[in-house]
């Protein structure tokens, strides 16, 4: 089963290109790289060689997928990443 | 998706093993977590790439050593210096 803009939020996340949209922290919109980690509220993206830790909540994501690009809202990923696989 | 996932994430330990093994070594834990949260198992040709005690990625002949015994295989974690053997053929 490949990533697509419906299943994203239950597929693996590291490995994808990302990028801050908006977050009420202002510091951290516009960070984008790949995804390198991931815990419960933290998701880590490797900016400019250098890894940057961003907060799920309060803050959207767009994820890029080979064919489209996908805007997810934080809270729906505020979960351990082996308990996102069922919603 | 458990198995998606899982795979995924040790294709990516591989992708990392060269510049940041520190990466790899968390993707497996990570994998291994999904397989248990699910109930899932880790596929047999991927277990063999991997540390069953510590949880680090293995590459044979870099962290790994590996063994023909008689009726076995052994993998030496270089990490952690524990065993694991799988039976062939
Ligand atoms: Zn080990």
């Amino acid at each position: 089963m490949k990533i697509t803009p419906k299943n994203l939020i239950h597929h693996e996340l590291i490995g994808l290109p990302v990028k801050v949209v908006e977050s009420t922290n202002p510091s951290l919109i516009g960070i984008k790289g790949n995804v390198i980690d991931e815990t419960r509220n933290m998701i880590t993206i490797e900016h400019d060689g250098k890894e940057k830790r961003v907060a799920k909540k309060n803050a959207s994501f767009v994820f890029t997928l080979p064919e489209a690009k996908v805007k997810v809202d934080g809270e729906l990923l505020l979960f351990q990443p082996e308990d996102r696989i069922r919603g | 998706m458990a198995r998606q996932r899982i795979e995924r994430l040790f294709m990516l330990a591989e992708k990392q093993f060269g510049e940041h093994p520190e990466r790899s070594d968390r993707y497996i834990q990570l994998a291994r977590r999904i397989g248990t949260r699910n109930n899932v198992r880790i596929p047999r040709e991927l277990k063999q790439r991997m540390c069953k005690h510590c949880d680090s990625y293995l590459v044979p002949g870099t962290n790994a050593r590996v063994r023909l015994r008689k009726r076995y295989v052994t993998v030496t974690c270089l990490t952690c210096n524990k065993q694991m053997r799988y039976p062939y053929p």
